[in-house]
């Protein structure tokens, strides 16, 4: 698990952990929308950390200057990984589709903005086994051909480096539904 | 720089994100933080920030600004899709507040020569014993010439192509050739006009005869060759095409120095 808070951001802190060979799959999807207040994503569907940065920066935007849109924190995350304004496009990035791995994103507001030991509980309804979280890791089990289709890349756009994959999913999640 | 303005951006950012500004322009403040926003990287990072302007009514000056941050990243995505063409990548966008994050390029040129953009490169070599006229110099400007080629070729135009909106990126520490990259897409478009592209060659035709007089007719016409490079990898659609725009260039040239002997 990483916890972290930005910069900019220092009153929010947000855990974020990787988890592969998931067994309960059924039970967390049955839970996922209504009482679990931390985001569940397939990491299939998550190519860099990078990506998934972005769009964490990008729900703490809206929620801070763009009041309106922001439902739950879980919610907003997946939307805002989705390169669609559509909330059912977006619930992809859920476990919509079957996976048994599976990334947790926690987004907590916080009285004070120090680093406390990391709450290893938070995500224990999760019966996995825990893996680290990094690039390398991430894109080899991504699944790019789904990615392409979510984020219109066409065939055309042939990167040569891993970065630069990662540097169009970036580029939609930035200027999504603006 | 108005000290409003700086503690706007301070406070946004908070204490957390210390950053530096170095450069005002007519639309935008610029900064660099050694900060990446989400990242835990540390390097340089650049903070591209419209301010609000006052003579504006506040509402539309919001929605203006927000639609000018939005264009100048939306181009950004879209360019970075054409294969070879150069621009900086776009880190995050904070449209309702006029801030762009985006990737640093460049460099400090050595000797003092300043900020490694196209105007300062080619002064290093007017200045001291460079030789104006050496390889380096030529395959830099005929690369620059080969990256507005594929802008235009594309569909796109640059609106404010000044020397110091192209940017010089060294690979490596002591590599001798460098990559020019175009940024400040501010004033950029999504357009086939062939008259906003004479207008490109024309502004950096301008801006090079200003600064480097003595070469500039040979900078040009490197420029003028690696453009046309581009163009004709198509054929004769290209061709065709790069007559129409060299066409077009030299009449707004005309018109240019018709202007000058009136006014
Ligand atoms: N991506 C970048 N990397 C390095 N320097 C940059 C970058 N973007 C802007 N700058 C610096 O800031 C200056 C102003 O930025 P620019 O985008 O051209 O805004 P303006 O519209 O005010 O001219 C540039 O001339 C350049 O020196
Ligand atoms: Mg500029």
């Amino acid at each position: 698990m990483i916890v972290s808070r930005f910069p900019q951001f220092p009153h929010y802190e947000i855990s974020i952990a990787l988890y592969e060979d998931v067994t309960n799959v059924e039970e967390l999807r049955a839970k996922a929308n209504s009482s679990l207040p931390f985001a569940l994503i397939n990491a299939s569907l998550v190519f860099s950390v990078e990506q998934l940065y972005s769009a964490v920066y990008r729900v703490l935007i809206e929620h801070t200057y763009n009041k309106i849109q922001t439902a739950s924190f879980s919610s907003e995350c997946l939307l805002r990984l989705s390169a669609s304004t559509k909330v059912s496009e977006s619930q992809k990035f859920g476990l919509k589709y079957p996976s048994n791995r599976i990334i947790c994103v926690n987004i907590e507001e916080t009285t004070d903005d120090s680093i406390e030991r990391p709450d290893e509980t938070i995500f224990e309804l999760v019966k996995g086994k825990s893996a680290v979280l990094e690039d390398e890791n991430l894109s080899k089990k991504c699944d790019a051909d789904t990615l392409r289709k979510i984020y219109k890349l066409d065939q055309t756009f042939q990167p040569e480096r891993p970065d630069e994959f990662s540097r169009a999913l970036v580029n939609a999640i930035q200027l999504r539904g603006l | 720089m108005s000290e409003d303005v700086l503690a706007k951006v301070y406070e946004y950012l908070t204490p957390g994100l210390p950053v530096v500004p170095i450069a005002q322009g007519a639309e935008a403040v610029v900064f660099t933080s050694e900060k990446h926003p989400y990242l835990p990287n540390s390097g340089k990072f650049i903070l591209k920030y419209r301010p609000p302007k006052r003579y504006r009514h506040p509402s539309i000056d919001k929605a203006l600004t927000k639609h000018r941050t939005i264009g100048e990243a939306r181009l950004l995505t879209k360019l970075f899709l054409i294969e070879g063409l150069k621009v900086p990548k776009l880190i995050a966008c904070d449209a309702y507040n006029g801030y762009l994050w985006l990737e640093f390029l460049g460099e400090e040129l050595p000797h003092g020569k300043g900020f490694s953009n196209l105007k300062n490169f080619l002064w290093m070599y007017a200045t001291d014993d460079g030789d104006p006229y050496c390889s380096i110099v030529e395959e830099t400007l005929k690369k620059v010439g080969q990256q507005i080629g594929l802008l235009h070729w594309n569909g796109y135009c640059h609106g404010d192509l000044t020397s110091s909106n192209i940017v010089l990126s060294r690979s490596g520490k002591n590599e001798t050739s460098w990559q020019p990259y175009l940024i400040d897409f501010g004033l950029g478009s999504t357009t086939d006009s062939v008259e906003d592209k004479g207008v490109d060659l024309y502004v950096l035709e301008r801006a090079i005869i200003s600064t480097h007089s003595a070469h500039a007719e040979a900078y040009n016409e490197w420029l003028l060759k690696g453009f046309s490079e581009i163009y004709k990898r198509y054929g004769d659609a290209g061709e065709v095409k790069l007559k129409e725009v060299t066409k077009r260039f030299q009449e707004v040239r005309l018109r240019g120095r018709k202007r000058s002997m009136i006014g």
